[in-house]
């Protein structure tokens, strides 16, 4: 791949929570404007690594890393944490919306907590636009100032998408967002997936082999807090090149 | 068959002999509390009958000529509780949002355990360091704040320092490990999820705080401080000690003063006449129905911030 065309690359990232190493030099080059699945078995470091690429990671006690993460070309370290926030948002396994706003108010979250003022003509375009991005509009135009937490479980994380996008992130973290949903809200974030590509980097954790069949134009294969594999989806699933992607592929680990 | 349904029927009693000894103690404490209303009620007739509810608004205590009123003791109450609830605000907020969001384990366990330590504190022990540490303080500042203000009648009574003021800045420190625990409880629930969706869009430390964590436990909080303010007005023996006995209408927080429960443990030993008797009771029957208020009101707050 040329350089110009990687959003995102990490360079030999380690991380621990106390004495535990649980990532172990991972490096990758996370391609622009696709979506990359983040797969593996539970427990092998693929929610980790989002988290230490925008820094989650060590808010957890006692949790450190060390590596290079390069967004665009830039040395993250050398960044202030909450840019490198600004710049690679994050959706979370479990709906968040904030309970003491309203949608309105949840989309804007992003905005007001970091002080930036925006006119009421500014803020109602960004609402809508964001709102319209996520395929949430048509359903919560009548709803815009109700309690975010009002809405069903897949609009609320529609909601949480909306108001991470509506940052302008360069890369969006999806931390295993439909593993609480049912399977019709999961498919309509899945479809939503494709249209977001466009604008946006997307890594996508997930533990269904299905799931990042189906969403992901390339996959890295975790296991054991290593990277195992990493290609375009087609090629890993058809022919793996690591015997434990292989293995995995065809079921042998939970 | 038949020796199944034999120990049902007794599991049956059993059931029915604990829910019947439960609800006996329920209704026990139940009336406990009428009881008590009640009580103070009868035993305050003679004071009722001589004064009505005028009790309620007049101002002038005097045993040699038996005229009782409760205004005075009804206003330190409320001045001092407020006072003290004012003061003790901010810094159990402060207390709080430390402990909950910059202290590690290491340092917010043991403070977690010393802030137990001295709510659990003998109200006299507060009185004592009062007296001695607390007073002598006010009493200089008070000579201070005379010369500032260039009034000698200030300068003169600032030799005692005992008063309102004494009393107020005792309570507030008194209620703070209350209130302090009670709001860094409830900030320890804010979901970690709210707060990592907030850091998550670029917030900092401090915003998140501001914006997420304040305005989830923005009821708890009012509750945690209603209750504080429900302790602060029940205080009675430290308060007794610094706020200085005076049965007159405090006219500036340096006055001597007194609250509704200080009148009474000082007053009711030496009190002799039945009116005298009943009048310092009918104080214990207002105190009773303001601590009942403050109670439900705070359960309301409370219940209202459960279910947000």
């Amino acid at each position: 791949m040329e350089e110009s065309l990687i959003a995102l690359e990490t360079q030999k990232i380690n991380a621990w929570f106390g004495k535990d190493q649980v990532l172990f030099e991972v490096s990758v080059r996370i391609p622009r404007q696709r979506v990359t699945a983040i797969m593996g078995p539970s427990g092998c470091g693929k929610t980790t690594f989002v988290r230490t690429l925008n820094g989650l990671h060590l808010m957890t006690p006692g949790a450190r890393s060390s590596g290079t993460i390069l967004l665009e070309g830039v040395d993250t370290s050398t960044m202030d944490v909450v840019d490198v926030r600004k710049h690679i948002g994050m959706v979370f396994q479990r709906p968040n919306p904030f309970p003491t706003m309203t949608v309105y108010e949840n989309v804007l979250a992003g905005y007001r907590l970091t002080g930036q003022r925006l006119s009421r003509e500014q803020a109602d375009e960004i609402v809508e636009k964001t709102l319209t991005k996520v395929g949430l509009w048509g359903e919560v135009q009548e709803k815009l100032f109700k309690a975010g937490t009002s809405l069903s479980g897949g609009q609320q994380q529609r909601l949480c998408i909306a108001r991470t996008i509506a940052m302008e992130p360069a890369v969006v973290l999806f931390d295993e967002p439909t593993s609480a949903l049912d399977p019709k809200s999961t498919a309509i974030i899945e479809d939503l997936l494709s249209t977001l590509k466009a604008d946006y980097t997307i890594l996508f954790v997930t533990h269904g082999l299905q799931q990042a069949a189906r969403i992901s134009d390339y996959v890295a294969f975790f296991m054991m807090g290593e990277l195992v594999e990493f290609g375009e989806t087609k090629r890993v699933f058809v022919g793996p090149q690591d015997k434990r992607t292989e293995d995995y592929l065809s079921g042998k680990y939970g | 068959m038949a020796q199944r349904s034999h120990s049902d029927r007794r599991e049956l009693i059993r059931e029915h002999a604990f829910s019947a000894a439960g609800l006996t103690a329920a209704i026990a404490l139940v009336a406990t509390i009428v009881l008590f209303f009640v009580q103070l009620f009868v035993t305050s007739r003679a004071s009722r009958t001589a004064f009505g509810l005028s009790f309620l608004w007049r101002s002038e205590w005097n045993p040699v000529t038996e005229q009782f009123a409760a205004l005075p003791m009804v206003v330190g109450t409320l001045a001092t509780g407020f006072g003290a609830l004012l003061i003790s605000t901010p810094f159990a907020l402060g207390i709080a949002i430390f402990l909950a969001d910059y202290a590690g384990k290491k340092v917010a366990e043991p403070i977690k355990y010393l802030i137990g330590l001295l709510g659990g504190l003998p109200s006299v022990i507060f009185g004592l360091w009062g007296l001695f540490v607390l007073v002598p303080l006010v009493s200089k500042f008070e000579v201070w704040f005379g010369n500032l203000v260039g009034s000698e009648a200030l300068v003169a009574s600032g030799t005692t320092g005992v008063g309102l003021l004494a009393a107020i800045l005792l309570l507030a420190i008194m209620i703070l490990p209350f209130s302090s625990s009670l709001i860094l409880e409830s900030l320890l629930v804010v979901p970690a999820e709210l707060k990592e969706g907030a850091l998550a869009l670029g917030a900092t430390k401090w915003d998140t705080i501001q914006s997420i964590e304040l305005p989830y436990v923005r009821k708890s909080t009012v509750g945690a401080l209603v209750l504080s303010l429900g302790r602060a007005l029940g205080e009675t023996m430290a308060v007794t000690m610094v706020i200085g006995n005076g049965m007159k209408m405090p006219r500036t927080l340096f006055d001597p003063g007194n609250t509704l429960a200080s009148a009474i443990a000082n007053q009711f030993l030496e009190a002799t006449s039945p009116l005298y008797v009943a009048s310092l009771i009918e104080l214990a029957l207002i105190l009773f129905v303001i601590a009942i208020i403050i109670n439900i009101a705070a359960r309301v707050i409370l219940r209202r911030g459960v279910q947000q």
